[in-house]
């Protein structure tokens, strides 16, 4: 197993730098929610620097995490200490930079009357989110390294211990990555929505969601990383070996999987046009609509035949009747809204999944509290309805089953086809001289299966070769000792261990060449 | 972390509803479909595996067995991670159990190879093999799928025996004999002078002409060795102390003993009381005496299979399976004590024309007295301590 820990090892550094970018980019992501809220109080703030800031300063956290981790007590809090302040001056000239470099001069001379001006307005603000970012990033990495697998696990008496300690680290930055989401979610609420109360008649932002569904998706992908971590320690504790291409395509397959549901997510409808109740009564209608239809369609050669017999009996008169009838009153009905189908389309697929959510909640809260749903079971109401609904469920498996049945069969029908045109694409795919004697034989008698098929011999899977011959014979009379002399010669060179030599090979060319000479001469017959 | 997911997709919902701002459903899709999709993909993959397990099925002891395991994954969705644990019985592996994580992309096949070692006889399961699998979030359970075992026999020891006397009376056989009595008319011996009383069916017309005299054929004595091995494997006919090692030393003879005889060309058959898990009711079927290599490796299969039982008891299985066999036929009885009922089954089987020879196995009190016991009913009788006595009779 130690020689195998090497596997973990890569894993683990393949693991941490992934995780290392996906921290970079949340905390990105996360300034340019707050750049968005800052716009809004101040439109004329230009915040465009706040992303890159916190890339770097996220960036510079996970290094300055990295060796910080050499010292110990004191020192470490010292290099902390340090490191901040370098930030917060590269940060206030930086700002100077951006904003107005001249304005140095006119500040320098009042830092000496008054130190407290150096930490005002905008800088002050921008210092908090940096030291926010920093820390955030610093947490991420702290946690991230405590659940990286150690080769002293190995050799631990209780490895349970480190696993559950590892579940809540794991916990930990689940909780952190969800209340950071929640809080992006919320200023972009606050960015978009239009809250006099809060902003005045400042208009709402056109804040992009780019940002928020970015940064869920590499929370996400952050999760699964820690997950893999868990589980790398699992596998370490009961000393499975791992491959080292897991890190890897784990990172691959999560950030492809998630982008996938990210465009799915974005092109799915966020809004809706009916009601429940409308959309309900629409689809009602078009159903009703679709069974009237099929009625009339199945009732109708009934209907034409009662005419036809009336008309055998004739009663004359019932048209003029008819037509004396007064016409009906016109009633103008009331002004509709019309409903276009993507407004359906759309309205349907809200509410599916509105309700989809929250019956698995429901669901999921009654999974936990089994007590509960036995208690609720029991009531007529509750009892009818799941009684209702286990019928139809039952009756949606049994409609399943079928069609299973129905499509399985259909397959069976289909198979020997599809396996004679797989049998001839591996013998086309064959070199004939590269084979020995042996095999040569034994392509001749693939060949002639293959050939038959074509002609209408399909062998079952059941038949020997004896049987397939003498299926073959009935109706091929003219060559039934080539055909005894192929399936002998297969089965020789199959099954033996004989000496089978080129003579034989040659002997059984000359069988299958007078076999298929009868085959084609029987379907030009006919 | 799964609560807290829920949480959180709850809040969102929540909000959702509340505030009616679009942009928190997209946030709520990709979160349920990350849960809902995550579940969906893990139990579609571990259902869409298939496994090819390849090795040599049957082999004989200190053989290393190399297992090739092939795992194809179906489905057109990549299998993120895979854990393939392969259960195996501690007598052929060092450890309880293969296992690897693996991952493996769409359609990909993998090939996993170990290695077993035949280090005692028997017949083992090499698995099941156990797939596991999750979501990449943790988020719902790990999916689990289970296969088949497949079967490895271990054949027991073979010591090649050279100068094994088993007495038989059974005539016209492929073995040459001293006693003229068993005169084979199919295996002729040279030409004499007709004597009185000779039968005129035994002249030869042609040597007759030749010679001018009249002629008789001489024919060669051969007897026909039919063996019935009676194996004893009620645990309980063993001394308790060397009990195991007996009953395993017991096999090794009479899968010896098989060998030998049909090594002969003679006819060898196994009749045991052992338990044999692919027998009618866990009970071992009789093998009744055929000749051949395919019949040996039947005999050996059973060999490798049984294990002692407590029931049937030995007596009651001689008596009942001796009738079932022809005249002349010798029953090499293989077992660890013999009591007086056994005994007096010897003499009834000795009195309707039975061979009998006797091979005690294990240390056990009063084993020379029934070497001595058998030597007064005419019964050759072998005690074997341990497998270095067997490998003595090759002398």
């Amino acid at each position: 197993m130690k020689e195998s820990f090497e596997a973990f090892r890569v894993n683990q550094r393949h693991s941490m730098i992934f995780c290392s970018f996906l921290v970079v980019g949340m905390m990105v992501c996360f300034t340019i929610a707050f750049e968005q809220v800052g716009q809004r109080i101040n439109p004329d703030w230009h915040g465009g620097y706040l992303p890159w800031l916190g890339g770097l300063v996220a960036i510079e956290s996970m290094y300055s995490q990295h060796n910080a981790r050499k010292r110990k007590g004191q020192e470490r809090w010292i290099y902390y200490l340090s490191e901040w302040i370098l930030i917060a001056i590269v940060l206030k000239f930086l700002l100077y930079g951006i904003n107005n470099p001249g304005q140095i001069l006119v500040d320098l001379p009042r830092w000496e009357e008054d130190f407290t001006t150096f930490f005002e307005g905008e800088y002050l603000v921008v210092l908090v989110l940096v030291f926010l970012v920093w820390g955030i990033s610093s947490l991420e990495l702290s946690d991230l390294n405590n659940l990286q697998v150690r080769e002293d696990e190995l050799y631990v008496d209780r490895p349970d211990l480190i696993a559950s300690d590892r579940e809540g680290t794991r916990q930990q930055m689940a909780e952190r990555v969800m209340i950071f989401g929640a809080v992006m979610v919320v200023l972009t609420f606050l960015a978009r929505m239009s809250l006099e109360g809060l902003f005045g008649d400042r208009t709402p932002v056109d804040a992009s969601l780019v940002n928020v569904v970015i940064y869920f998706i590499l929370a996400l992908t952050l999760l699964s990383q820690t997950q893999f971590a868990v589980q790398r320690g699992q596998w370490l504790w009961k000393r499975t070996p791992i491959s080292p291409q897991l890190a890897r395509n784990w990172a691959l397959y999560s950030l492809v999987f998630l982008a996938i549901l990210a465009l799915v997510a974005v092109v799915l409808p966020t809004r809706y046009t009916l009601g429940l109740l409308d959309t309900l009564s629409i689809v009602f209608n078009i159903l009703s609509q679709i069974f009237m239809l099929l009625f009339f369609l199945i009732t109708l050669p009934i209907i034409w035949l009662i005419n036809w017999l009336g008309s055998l009996f004739g009663k004359p008169g019932t048209r003029e009747n008819i037509a004396t009838l007064p016409p009906p009153e016109f009633v103008q009905s009331p002004p509709k809204r019309i409903v276009t189908w993507w407004e359906l389309v759309q309205s349907i697929l809200f509410w599916l999944f509105f309700l989809a959510v929250l019956g698995f909640f429901i669901g999921y809260y009654f999974r936990q509290n089994r007590q509960i749903w036995a208690m609720v079971r029991k009531w007529p109401v509750v009892g009818w309805l799941v009684g209702v609904l286990d019928a139809i469920w039952s009756w949606f498996a049994g409609v399943n089953r079928k069609a299973v049945t129905l499509i399985q069969s259909a397959r069976e029908r289909l198979l020997p086809r599809r396996l004679a045109a797989s049998t001839r694409r591996m013998i086309e795919r064959i070199n004939f001289r590269q084979l020995t004697p042996r095999q040569q034989v034994i392509y001749f008698y693939l060949r002639l299966v293959e050939r038959g098929a074509r002609h209408g011999f399909t062998r079952a899977p059941s038949q020997t070769p004896y049987q397939y011959e003498q299926v073959m014979a009935k109706s091929l009379p003219e060559v039934d000792q080539d055909l005894v002399g192929m399936a002998e010669s297969f089965v020789e060179a199959r099954y033996s261990l004989h000496t089978i030599t080129t003579e034989k090979v040659g002997l059984v060319q000359a069988f299958w060449r007078r076999i298929t000479e009868a085959l084609r001469k029987k379907t030009s017959r006919g | 972390m799964r609560a807290y997911f829920f949480l959180l997709l709850l809040m969102l919902l929540v909000i959702a509803i509340l505030t009616g701002q679009s942009f928190i459903f997209t946030i709520l899709y990709l979160l349920a479909g990350a849960y809902v999709a995550g579940s969906w993909w893990s139990q579609k993959v571990v259902s869409s595996l298939t496994y090819k397990r390849e090795f040599v099925q049957r082999v004989f002891p200190k053989e290393v067995i190399p297992v090739r395991l092939e795992v194809q994954n179906q489905s057109l969705l990549p299998v993120v991670w895979l854990r393939v644990h392969d259960l195996l019985p501690m007598e052929i592996s060092a450890t309880r159990s293969f296992q690897q994580v693996v991952t493996l992309g769409p359609r990909q096949k993998l090939e996993l190879t170990y290695i077993l070692t035949a280090s005692k006889r028997g017949y083992y399961p090499v698995g099941p093999v156990q797939f596991s699998s999750g979501d990449l979030l943790g988020l719902s359970s790990e999916r689990i799928q289970e296969g088949k075992p497949d079967y490895l026999t271990v054949y027991p020891r073979v010591v090649p025996l050279t100068a094994v006397k088993l007495p038989s009376h059974s005539p016209f056989g492929t073995l040459r004999h001293n006693q003229p009595v068993y005169e084979d008319p199919t295996r002729s011996a040279g030409k004499r002078d007709y004597q009185i009383g000779d039968s005129l069916r035994r002249i030869d017309w042609k040597a007759t002409a030749a010679v001018g005299r009249l002629q008789v054929k001489k024919f060669e004595p051969s007897i026909a060795l039919e063996t019935a091995i009676f194996l004893n494997l009620n645990s309980e006919e063993y001394f308790y102390r060397t009990r195991f090692d007996a009953c395993e030393l017991a096999i090794v003879t009479a899968a010896s003993i098989a060998t030998w005889v049909i090594g002969r060309k003679q006819s060898a058959g196994l009749i045991t009381n052992g338990q044999d898990p692919l027998g009618i009711n866990n009970q071992a079927q009789p093998i009744y005496p055929r000749k051949g290599r395919g019949h040996l490796m039947r005999v050996l299969e059973t060999l490798a299979r049984v294990k002692t039982s407590i029931q049937p008891a030995f007596v009651q299985l001689f008596r009942q399976e001796r009738v079932q066999l022809s005249w002349g036929t010798t029953l090499v009885v293989v077992t660890g004590v013999v009591g007086n009922e056994l005994f007096d089954e010897f003499f009834q089987a000795q009195r309707v024309g039975l061979d009998i020879v006797l091979f005690l196995c294990g240390e056990a009190a009063g084993q020379r007295e029934a070497q001595r016991r058998a030597k007064r009913f005419g019964i050759p009788a072998y005690i074997l301590w341990n497998e270095q006595d067997l490998e003595e009779l090759r002398m």
